[in-house]
């Protein structure tokens, strides 16, 4: 009892009561900027403003509430610091680290060797339990990493370019010599695609709106929508063949690297892209886009990687490369891997920065790495290489709270297909893919000029439709031009001109206050200043 | 070397024993959380279809009267009792849980018109075209408790909600006494008779009287007088007050409208409920106040929020004729109608509601979609979806026809007003245009 006052009095000592002042809820959970106090001040209906300001606190609370919903998150982040003035962090071995952290990671550090049939693409799960190898030369396995268990192992004998899951691990897509087929868990096909000839060089795929993106050798992007097995969108880049390819994770957007140094963004709304930057003065070899959708790093052959600013669209810094960089990867909390030769790279908070030294790096001798990914919820990098597969310890690479709702690592078989029932009905139609992708909930407004415009275009019409018509041929003398100039300047008293009357007389009259501007309008004005 | 890397328990993700509920580990990022609007978005026109997909508003229909049902009393005491009165006399209560008649009588020669129940609900009283009211315990026996002789055809009663006093329509509106034999106040404005008059729930000494002059008479028991008089264009059928709200009331009109008063401000009418394309026969309101049941000749049945012009739900099967009364149960959940083809029918207020008891979980996801369509009830296809309404064609037909009405009407009008002088025309609003005059 005595700690506990202690520890109250302590607690209340250090945050003094401040009347009326609310903490400002952070800019993290916060989704803008609210209705401003002037704003809402301007508002005369009585009613709506009530509701305004309702719904404002509902909403600040919620901010609140969700903020303080960190306390309860256990899970901690990883980290990897240097002690002493001589040590490094990227001087650290992958077997130093893994003898210095518990058993259970130390278990997730491993290598496999495949030296038959490489060089190796992969791919994780969105629930970080499965990991897909592709073999170059059509060896797929699909693996529960954690548990060394193999699930399905597939000799193709056909080549394979890029393997990726569907929704969940059920189901992945495999980029073969010609076609894009379909496999089950258990290695079976189950779709062949023949419409993606010659081939496709790379796959991705978008979970919430069940789209399978692919971009092969003639340079076309397809969206394949899966749950109805439907073509969205075909889109010619004529750009010529194409083999980079990242998603962009908080709008969906697809981003592909070029032969001539550009990257095109698209979206399978759009027949061209939305937006066409010229990234490097050599081919593009790498891209990815971190989990927020602000920066986007590219590589390209002659030995950059560079950071973009995606709201602005401008480079940010650049790294270099001793060898032109063949992968990127970026990890949910922001670390940059780079895969070049036999190396890989690690950077930490290098987006908004520009960092001296890598943070981590890491050689597979003899080899050359093909793919780089994070293993999502976990501080694990995967590197297929020319040799095998490779699973490395990237403390503080990995996000340290999940949402079971989004992919459960731990989800039960009833749990995940419950999700897939529930992900399915809350699948998105591809128009939701945009550039910004808060603009679903958002007034679309055209310009102001543009309504000006649409409404003098329909006066115009009207006028003409007005002058176009033709009186209608009356008997009795009713129809003699004199009748029908009388009748036209009848008079009628049209309560809509009359409006318009007194609203142009108002206007002269203030065009006529306006023009005369420095002389005084009434007597009181000779006081007033000078404006300027 | 200091290092740390992510190293979850499973024991913490998931559940211990296997009756345990699985744990959801959640996060509020909104990183996390990539098309959070428009997955809200997509939810909710899910939910809003789903809605539309279980809307299955009828429940049971109640057979037992050989001829039309003209009368209809709900027991606020017992949410399973409900009388009603048929064309041919006859009086039944009903077991409502058992969908089957409990008690019934050969009440009057000619029709049974008024149908009330005490407030206790121990006693029901009818009346009907023989000039004789009726006092009933249909709990005790089958017989009458005690005959009231009226001068004249009493087409509608209803009790006081004290419990001593009744009152009848007719050529008088009169109040009588319980243990009297005859009317202890008899009221009478102008040369119509009443056709139907509603005790104030709250303001219980004060009557609204429905007459066939189109009067619509307010009158005040303590002071042995009417208070005002509104006169409308049209004849109202029946009327309801609102029973949280006891100063406002709703009128059923014979131009297939419904009109909303204060009866503190009786020249402009509070709405007008618009919907209907024949006659509006009777009209009940929830005992939430929030909303009221009307049923009209055009053999459908609709369901309105009280401040709504437009109908929530229109309710109708193939057999049900006329609807001659309705009424909403007491708990809010049900309305009964009772219609010319002899039939009683039951259907939900909420037409997707569930009945009997939910899982909390499953409540809570009503809930949930409930909260979604509410928020984004102003996209319009959302709105489209919500406001979508199945109705015969019959009506459909009679509906376009009076749009068309209404249009040239109002062409009418404006023309009119575009070739007189300015300011001698004066457009009136609809909810003042159909009041005649209101008297003091």
């Amino acid at each position: 009892m005595p700690e506990d006052d202690v520890h109250g009095r302590e607690a209340r000592a250090q945050s003094p009561k401040k009347v009326g002042k609310r903490p400002k809820p952070s800019e993290g959970y916060a989704r803008g900027p609210g209705i401003t106090r002037r704003e809402l001040k301007s508002v005369t209906d009585l009613k709506l403003k009530g509701k305004l300001r309702a719904s404002e606190r509902k909403v600040r609370a919620a901010v609140e509430a969700a903020e303080r919903t960190e306390l309860l998150l256990t899970t901690d982040a990883g980290y990897l610091e240097a002690e002493g003035p001589l040590e490094r962090t990227y001087h650290f071995r992958q077997d130093q680290i893994a003898a210095a952290v518990d058993e259970q990671s130390a278990r997730k550090a491993f290598h496999l060797t495949l030296d038959k049939l490489g060089p190796y693409r992969h791919a994780y799960s969105r629930d970080g339990q499965h990991v897909l190898l592709g073999g170059r030369k059509g060896h797929l396995a699909l693996v529960e990493w954690q548990r060394s268990k193999i699930l399905a192992e597939v000799q193709l004998g056909e080549t394979v370019r890029d393997v990726c899951f569907l929704h969940q691990h059920a189901m992945f897509a495999v980029a073969q010599k010609k076609d894009l087929c379909i496999y089950d868990s258990s290695g079976i096909e189950l779709h062949c695609l023949r419409t993606h000839r010659p081939c496709v060089h790379r796959l991705a795929f978008l979970p919430y709106h069940y789209l399978l993106v692919t971009v092969g050798e003639t340079g076309h992007l397809r969206y394949v929508d899966v749950s109805t097995g439907t073509q969205v969108a075909e889109h010619a880049t004529k750009l010529g063949p194409c083999s980079v390819l990242a998603l962009n994770p908080a709008n969906g957007i697809a981003h592909l690297g070029h032969g001539s140094g550009v990257v095109t963004l698209w979206s399978p709304n759009l027949p061209t892209p939305h937006v066409r930057m010229l990234c490097h003065t050599a081919p593009l070899s790498g891209c990815a886009v971190d989990l927020a959708g602000r920066y986007m790093t590219t590589a390209g052959l002659d030995g950059r990687v560079k950071v973009w600013d995606l709201r602005t669209f401008k480079e940010v810094h650049s790294y270099h490369s001793v060898r032109p960089a063949h992968s990127l990867a970026l990890s949910a909390s922001g670390v940059l891997a780079v895969g070049h030769g036999p190396h890989v790279e690690l950077w930490r908070d290098a987006l908004a920065t520009k960092q001296p030294a890598p943070y981590m790096s890491h050689l597979l001798p003899a080899s050359t790495v093909a793919t780089v990914s994070f293993c999502p919820h976990e501080d694990i990098l995967g590197v297929g290489h020319a040799s095998g597969f490779a699973s490395l310890l990237v403390p503080g690479a990995g996000e340290a709270a999940f949402d079971a709702f989004e992919a459960n690592p731990y989800a039960t078989k009833k749990q995940r297909r419950e999700a897939e029932v529930a992900s399915l009905l809350d699948k998105l139609p591809p128009d939701t893919i945009a550039l910004d992708a808060s603009v679903v909930g958002t007034v679309e407004r055209a310009p102001a000029e543009r309504q000006a415009e649409a409404k003098a275009g329909k006066a115009a019409a009207e006028a003409e439709r007005l002058a176009q018509r033709k009186e209608r041929k009356k008997s009795r003398g009713r129809s003699k031009s004199a009748k029908k100039l009388a009748r036209k300047s009848a008079n009628v008293n049209d309560e809509r001109r009359e409006k318009t009357r007194a609203a142009m007389a108002k206007r002269a009259q203030e065009r006529e206050r306006a023009k005369r501007g420095e002389q005084p309008i009434d007597a009181l004005d000779r006081f007033a200043q000078p404006v300027g | 070397m200091k290092v740390k890397t992510l190293s979850r328990k499973a024991e913490d993700f998931t559940r211990e024993k296997p009756t345990d509920l699985q744990p959801v580990a959640r996060s509020t990022k909104p990183s996390l959380h990539p098309f959070e609007k428009a997955r809200e978005y997509a939810r909710a026109l899910n939910a809003v279809k789903l809605d539309k997909h279980f809307s299955k508003p009828f429940l049971a229909s109640l057979e037992g009267h050989v001829d039309g049902v003209c009368a209809m009393a709900k027991c606020t005491a017992t949410l399973n009792v409900l009388a009603t009165g048929g064309c041919d006399g006859e009086l039944i209560q009903w077991r409502l849980s058992q969908r089957e008649p409990s008690w019934r009588v050969r009440a009057h020669r000619g029709f049974c018109r008024g149908v009330a129940y005490s407030p206790d609900g121990r006693a029901l009283l009818s009346c009907g075209d023989d000039k004789v009211v009726k006092l009933w315990a249909p709990a005790e026996s089958r017989d009458v408790r005690t005959t009231y002789l009226s001068a004249h055809t009493v087409v509608d009663i209803d009790a006081h909600w004290d419990g001593e006093l009744f009152a009848t329509a007719g050529t008088e509106l009169q109040i009588w006494d319980l243990a009297r034999a005859k009317p202890t106040h008899s009221f009478a404005w102008g040369s119509g008779s009443f056709t139907r008059l509603r005790f104030n729930p709250v303001e219980r000494s004060v009557v609204l009287g429905l007459s066939s002059d189109r009067g619509i008479t307010l009158h005040d028991l303590r002071a042995g007088s009417a208070l005002r008089k509104i006169t409308t264009q049209t004849r109202a059928n029946a009327c309801a007050w609102n029973p949280m709200e006891a100063f406002n009331f709703v009128l059923a009109s014979e131009d297939h409208n419904l009109y909303s008063f204060d009866m503190r401000k009786p020249d402009r009418a509070l709405m007008v409920h618009e919907d209907h394309v024949a006659p509006v026969l009777d009209v009940d309101f929830s005992p939430t106040g929030t909303e009221f049941a009307s049923g009209s000749y055009d053999r459908s049945v609709r369901l309105w929020g009280s401040q709504d012009g437009r109908s929530r739900q229109c309710y109708h099967t193939r057999r049900m004729q006329r609807i001659f009364c309705v009424r909403v149960s007491a708990d809010a959940s049900f309305v009964l109608t009772g219609s010319d083809d002899t039939n009683v029918r039951i259907w939900k207020a909420k037409p997707n509601a569930k009945l009997g008891a939910l899982v909390p979980r499953e409540k809570a996801k009503l809930q949930y979609s409930e909260a979604l369509v509410e928020r984004h009830k102003q996209l319009p296809e959302v709105r489209r979806i919500a406001r979508k309404q199945h109705v015969p064609k019959a009506i459909l037909k009679a509906k376009r026809a009076k749009e068309v009405m209404k249009k040239a009407a109002q062409r009418k009008d404006d023309h009119r007003r575009a070739h007189s002088k300015p300011g001698s025309v004066v457009r009136k609003s609809v909810r003042e245009a159909r009041i005649w005059q209101v008297e003091q």
